[in-house]
């Protein structure tokens, strides 16, 4: 696969502008795909990139996105904005939905999809943070929803209210519960098809965000695929020992991952959390960890519109699955809110959940390991990072590049939220795998697309 | 020579969370400086990284302190070891991201090394 990789590390538009035409002009191929990234700080001034690719490659099939940094050659940056432009030798396509409400959305999607690619790689908002007034819409709706759930009395009851909460925020295409999207997906295409999932959630949320780019037009809070097929392999890891035979023994395993753990009963439903141990789960984690700040609503609004409100925390729950015994997480933050949405269907897995502080052992070289799991030999490989690294080793990840030159012949790599996966076949007992060949956590997964 | 430097530290010096990029020589003498704002605001800063500067590289270079950190307020003062001869240092406001600067500071670094001939 002829494949160039056009970047800049400038901020600065018409610094970035200048260098992305330049290397534009040196290009001596005709790409038929073309994935753009934009870093944070870049992301108000994409017009002026988007326009300088949309004037050379008008129907070049086209996605993007904003992420955290970049992996260009040698090089990691967290600032400016890079594409990979490549001729692949096979069909590629892109295709995008936005419908009324999450699920709605992805059917349509997984319509236009339809079966016989060898490869997908889908992007969708795992959570998607509306303007002002639709977060104090969502607001007003959590207080109305919590009230309902604290007033009844009856279990049941109360999981329906959970329940009818969560298909209002999927509803209002707020959240996109990343196993219903995968499993819709793969139902969709067929079964056969690898997916990788970028799940879009940023380290800092804004307004109006994530941003999801297909074929040159902003479709959030919709999703976007772009399929392949041909010569092009996936490959996904997890930086986790394989999961236990038993809830018992995942049990173990996860203890013997993470710190601080603690068994935790949980009153779920859909994908909403009302009640860990008797409290809301922002007061439940305000009594375990007292370094948090607090988090009023007029704060939270403030933090979402100077695009500085965090979405990683290093503390959370992690549910063992009825179906797999596989494990996910939902990362606690003391947000203001009662009723906590989780980015997975929490409907098959166990009320006992396991509180937990974030912990690599390992290290980064962990996250290395995707590299030299490669079966296979690729002429370019586009990966996927989980961008939690970033928090947890700064400027040691770039021991990831040591092992990628040492892997991979051709790379161009992105941080970003820790890609889930749809696997036709699955070839270990991942502990991420939360439902049958659906794998996803909050963090330690990576992915890469092989091209051979 | 010091306009690659400058090339280099473009991405740093252009984002306007920092307010200052200087490339210090061993022994204490800047040799690359960028400010963003009034420079009297910083000048109090300057005088007192000089002052420091010296010890804080005798550090680095015989005792492997592979960086420094100080914070006076709300401003921060990251230092980084560049090459055997050569400190990078940057001073930046408290609502720049300190995680993904890291990273950046960490690929300018190796940068400057590779125009200076140093393989690290």
């Amino acid at each position: 696969m002829k494949a160039k990789v056009v970047f800049s590390p400038s901020n600065v538009a018409k610094d970035a502008y200048k260098e992305i035409v330049r290397q534009l002009d040196e290009l001596d191929f005709s790409p038929n795909f073309l994935l753009l990234f934009f870093t944070e700080g870049m992301l108000k001034n994409r017009e002026i990139i988007i326009s300088a690719f949309k004037k050379r490659f008008p129907d070049t099939k086209m996605l993007g996105c904003v992420v955290e940094a970049f992996v260009v050659g040698n090089r990691i940056w967290t600032r400016g904005v890079a594409a990979l432009l490549a001729e692949f030798d096979g069909q590629v396509e892109v295709f995008w939905a936005r419908e009324r409400g999450a699920t709605s959305t992805i059917e349509k999607l997984g319509e236009k999809v339809g079966s016989g690619w060898d490869a997908i790689l889908l992007m969708f908002p795992a959570f998607y943070f509306p303007g002002k007034f639709g977060l104090l819409k969502g607001f007003l709706n959590d207080r109305r929803y919590y009230g309902k759930f604290v007033k009844e009395k009856s279990y049941d009851e109360k999981i329906r209210i959970l329940r009818e909460y969560s298909n209002y925020l999927e509803g209002a295409s707020l959240l996109f519960p990343v196993n219903r999207v995968l499993r819709i997906m793969a139902d969709k295409t067929g079964g056969n098809t690898p997916i990788i999932g970028m799940n879009l959630m940023p380290l800092y949320a804004t307004s109006n965000t994530p941003l999801i780019l297909a074929d040159y037009r902003e479709i959030q809070p919709g999703a976007a695929a772009i399929c392949f097929k041909g010569r092009v392999n996936t490959i996904f890891h997890d930086v986790f020992p394989e999961r236990g035979n038993s809830y018992e023994e995942t049990f173990e395993i996860i203890k013997s991952v993470y710190t601080s753990v603690e068994r935790v009963n949980v009153i779920k439903g859909g994908a909403v959390m009302g009640d860990v141990n008797g409290l809301t789960p922002t007061k439940f984690i305000k009594t375990k960890i007292r370094g948090f700040k607090e988090l009023s609503q007029e704060i939270f609004l403030k933090e979402v519109e100077d695009g500085k409100l965090q979405m990683v925390s290093p503390y959370g729950l992690a549910f063992i699955s009825k179906d797999t015994f596989g494990a996910s997480s939902v990362g606690l933050f003391p947000y203001p809110i009662s009723l906590y949405p989780s980015l997975f269907d929490l409907g098959e897995v166990y009320e006992d959940a396991i509180f937990y502080g974030e912990f690599f052992k390992g290290g980064v070289k962990k996250f290395g390991q995707i590299f030299e799991n490669k079966m296979q030999e690729t002429t370019f490989d586009f990966f996927i990072m989980d961008c939690n690294t970033i928090m947890s080793y700064g400027g040691d990840i770039y021991t990831l590049v040591e092992i990628l030159k040492k892997n991979s012949a051709r790379w161009f790599g992105i941080f970003l939220s820790p890609p889930s996966a749809y696997l036709p076949s699955v070839s270990k007992k991942y502990l991420v795998e939360i439902e049958n060949r659906i794998c996803y956590n909050n963090c330690g997964t990576s992915a890469i697309l092989g091209f051979i | 020579m010091i306009q690659k430097i400058s090339r280099i530290l473009a991405p740093l010096y252009s984002d306007p969370g920092i307010r200052m990029v200087v490339l210090y020589r061993i022994d204490g003498v800047p040799i690359f400086t960028k400010m963003n704002g009034p420079k009297h605001e910083l000048a109090s800063i300057l005088y007192w990284l000089e002052k420091q500067i010296q010890e804080m590289l005798c550090y680095i270079f015989n005792r492997n302190l592979n960086e420094a950190n100080f914070k006076f307020g709300n401003t921060r003062i990251l230092m980084y070891p560049v090459s055997r001869t050569l400190v990078l240092s940057i001073m930046t406001d408290e609502e720049t991201s300190m995680y993904k600067l890291e990273v950046d500071i960490k690929t300018a670094c190796i940068e400057l090394g590779r125009l200076m001939g140093y393989e690290g």
